[in-house]
């Protein structure tokens, strides 16, 4: 027979596995919790629902135009920077931009600062507008933090897809399948 | 200078609160006070009434600056930095129980 104090140190010992267990477990799932609330770039918190129109002005001060936001089609940000090299590596956004612009999605450059703009040669789609100054109000709705990120939103200003950073092959179907979605929805301008 | 978020929820007591401010800063302290708008309530009022705020109320900013101060409200905090500088030096709280105008008044001025 066992003796008393060895029964009870493995009684102790089980016990210390399960709570240290436990801690594992909890642990694992904060951080899982954690890291999908990071990987999403609305912003916790902030009322749910369709954007407000993306208004905003470029760095020599033009305003960007409401409309541009109201598309039928739907409309994309595109979050860029000159200084930002991941931007220029970005293999499958000339094709994506050329897909949105036939697609009557039109694409507004949003930069991070003002002198952040993209040469006119590396625009896309061509003469897309560069917004450097964004209503407060908007990028409020966004956790705005990597270049490149691609924003797509349906003709109601219901954010439908995003990337962020450079685009995957698999990206431009998606991007494409998620604007077909938002029309097949119903979805309509206001 | 100090970048803060205007809550449109709450513009009325935050526009108080920042008017305290600015009047507990002496004018040679060289401390600037920049409001950021984050709706509609706050831009209207502040476009009707420019009398409304002893500073300045931006309600386009640059996106780096204005998540900045978003994500400082986030946390119940405003954005301090030097002035000239970008917006994105030090956090410090202000809708917490416990800081008041004064406090964050001397804050500003160390």
């Amino acid at each position: 027979m066992m003796p008393r104090w060895i029964e009870y140190g493995i009684a102790a010992l089980l016990g210390v596995m399960i709570v240290a267990d436990g801690v594992l477990v909890a642990r694992v799932r904060y951080a899982a919790n954690r890291a999908s609330a990071n990987a999403s770039l609305k912003r916790a918190g902030v009322v749910d629902g369709p954007a407000p129109p993306l208004v905003g002005y470029t760095a020599s001060g033009d305003r960007l135009n409401e409309p541009h936001s109201r598309s039928p089609a739907g409309w994309a940000v595109r979050y860029a920077s000159r200084r930002c090299g991941y931007c220029a590596r970005d293999t499958h956004w000339p094709q994506l931009a050329l897909e949105l612009e036939r697609a009557g999605c039109p694409v507004t450059i949003l930069v991070p600062r003002a002198g952040a703009e993209l040469p006119s040669e590396g625009v896309l789609p061509a003469g897309a507008p560069q917004v450097a100054f964004v209503s407060v109000e908007w990028t409020k709705r966004f956790r705005l933090s990597v270049t490149p990120t691609l924003l797509l939103f349906s003709a109601r200003g219901t954010l439908i897809w995003y990337r962020q950073g450079i685009l995957a092959p698999d990206d431009l179907g998606a991007a494409l399948q998620a604007l077909e979605a938002a029309r097949g929805t119903g979805e309509r301008r206001r | 200078m100090a970048a803060f978020l205007l809550r449109s929820s709450s513009l009325s007591d935050d526009l108080s609160f920042w008017r305290d401010v600015a009047r507990l800063l002496p004018a040679a302290s060289g401390v600037r006070l920049v409001g950021y708008c984050d709706g509609r309530a706050c831009t209207d009022a502040s476009r009707l009434r420019p009398e409304v705020a002893p500073f300045p109320i931006i309600v386009y900013g640059e996106a780096v600056d204005s998540q900045a101060v978003i994500n400082a409200d986030m946390l119940g905090a405003f954005v301090s930095a030097d002035n000239g500088a970008e917006v994105g030096g030090e956090i410090i709280s202000w809708r917490v129980d416990g800081q008041e105008p004064d406090t964050i008044a001397t804050r500003l001025l160390r």
